[in-house]
């Protein structure tokens, strides 16, 4: 499958890696008497933690309180993000041209900050809502906007709001294909020599942000866990890339904002996350202990920039 | 596996005595026939053996239930233990499964098994889902269209997850 050097001992290591284990006969018998005698039970609880609860009774509270959590979610009203208020206007201090394609503004040369805020707002006498975090810049004049599910018009909404902008906007359907549209854009981002990076099967109602701005690299995406029902927005985001989840536990990843180099959100329990990617590697590192008092975004101290943005004391 | 109907018509409803044994018979037969190399594939995705023989458990538990509805069980189960491999050790990844490992190794063979402890640990290192790539191309053999099948992918993706997962474990052992 490879001309790599080394796959050879890779398939000898893992095959002395299988062998080193002894399938214990009896419990291999005993194993099939509880799958085919019908005790199934017994059968999944066999593996029982010698201390605590067993595994499995941990994994159904989980669960449990998993769908609490849903259920009381969905009979919450949406709130803002950020500041914890239901957001029923734009901030103020964002032009509403930008709020209405989730974009506070377009600087040449980098990636915008996304603040990642539910908003609410009338479009031709129709209550709308939508998110922030789904819109990057590919460059100063190339921008990718993922027209959530459930948004009127949203493409041709987008697109009027971009129009008197000096951009060219590619405009996403949720559930649309985008990888033709990342590999049109990826050569004006990333430049010669410069492979995009296989997104898998992300299609557009999965990516939440395209981040391929500033560094002149391929970037990451930001994948939903599912395909958001109306009006929730892909709120909440696991980091991905290579389709490898980096985030996903002990809980979702409010993404805040990202630039060139990192990303920022804040956990379910409100601690400050920041992730960093390694451009030659094209990994994510996520450092969940990292000290948000030394930390900086977009050469703003971390806090200033939360606290100016999210609202977060 | 399934039974067919020998008058070439539609098949008469089995009676459910007809359908049980039936599908223990298939059930036992894959027991016999995979439950060790399911369990040693698990071990290679966790690197413990406990938790190696309740994916695979739980593997034919869940196969068992949906026996009926499975075309390719044996296929099928191989997936169950990948996807359970990968969401147990998405959780219980720890450094410390290495440190088992260098128990568990054969004395007499240092010279070699440096080597391939090296490989192992760099193996390690590697995000889940490439490692999760390479057991399957380099341990079990499986094409890149049978790797994306198993992991739920396009077979681009899983060409390009094991391609990188070499390049990331080249670069992890020359460290």
């Amino acid at each position: 499958m490879s001309e790599f050097p080394d796959a050879p001992r890779l398939a000898e290591a893992l095959q002395r890696q299988a062998q080193s284990i002894q399938i214990d006969p009896a419990e291999r018998a005993a194993a099939e008497e509880r799958l085919l005698g019908g005790d199934v039970t017994v059968l999944r609880l066999r593996s029982e933690s010698p201390v605590g609860p067993p595994r499995r009774n941990r994994s159904l509270a989980l669960v449990a309180a998993a769908l609490a959590i849903v259920v009381v979610a969905a009979l919450l009203p949406q709130r803002d993000s950020g500041t914890g208020e239901v957001a029923t206007e734009p901030p103020e201090s964002v032009d509403e041209s930008a709020v209405v394609l989730g974009l506070p503004s377009l600087v040449p040369g980098h990636c915008q900050a996304l603040d990642g805020a539910v908003r609410r707002y009338s479009v031709g006498g129709s209550e709308v809502l939508v998110g922030g975090t789904y819109l990057s810049a590919i460059d100063a004049r190339s921008v990718v906007v993922l027209v959530p599910p459930g948004l009127p018009g949203g493409r041709q909404m987008v697109l009027d709001g971009l129009a008197d902008q000096d951009v060219i906007a590619y405009v996403v359907d949720a559930g649309e294909e985008i990888r033709p549209v990342l590999e049109e854009l990826v050569p004006i981002a990333c430049g010669p020599g410069r492979q995009l990076v296989d997104l898998g099967t992300g299609r557009a109602s999965e990516v939440a942000c395209l981040d391929y701005g500033g560094t002149g690299f391929a970037g990451f995406v930001f994948v939903g866990p599912t395909q958001p029902p109306v009006g929730c927005i892909t709120k909440q985001f696991t980091l991905v890339i290579d389709d490898e989840p980096l985030a996903d536990e002990p809980g979702w990843l409010d993404v805040y904002g990202c630039d060139g180099g990192s990303v920022f959100g804040l956990d379910d329990e409100r601690n400050v996350r920041k992730t960093y990617y390694d451009c030659d590697s094209q990994l994510l590192f996520t450092d969940t202990e990292s000290d948000p008092l030394e930390s900086t975004f977009n050469g703003e101290p971390l806090l200033t920039f939360i606290r100016r943005n999210v609202g977060l004391n | 596996m399934r039974s067919e109907s020998t008058t070439g018509g539609p098949a008469a409803p089995r009676a459910p005595v007809e359908a049980v044994a039936e599908q223990e018979a298939g059930l036992r037969a894959l027991f016999a026939g995979e439950y060790e190399a399911m369990v040693r594939l698990a071990f290679v995705l966790v690197n413990d053996r406990h938790d190696a023989e309740e994916i695979v458990q739980d593997a034919f538990v869940d196969l068992q239930a949906r026996w009926s509805a499975v075309l390719n069980p044996g296929g099928y189960l191989r997936t169950a233990v990948v996807n359970g491999a990968r969401r147990r050790g998405r959780r219980e990844r720890r450094r410390s499964d290495i440190l088992h490992r260098f128990e568990r190794t054969i004395v007499g063979e240092a010279a070699s098994i440096d080597v391939y402890d090296h490989t192992l640990d760099a193996l390690e290192v590697l995000p889940e889902r490439q490692h999760t790539a390479l057991v399957l191309a380099y341990y079990v053999g499986l094409s890149s269209s049978e790797i994306a099948e198993v992991l739920g992918c396009r077979p681009g993706t899983a060409k390009s997850l094991v391609h990188r997962g070499l390049q990331r474990l080249r670069k992890e052992m020359d460290r």
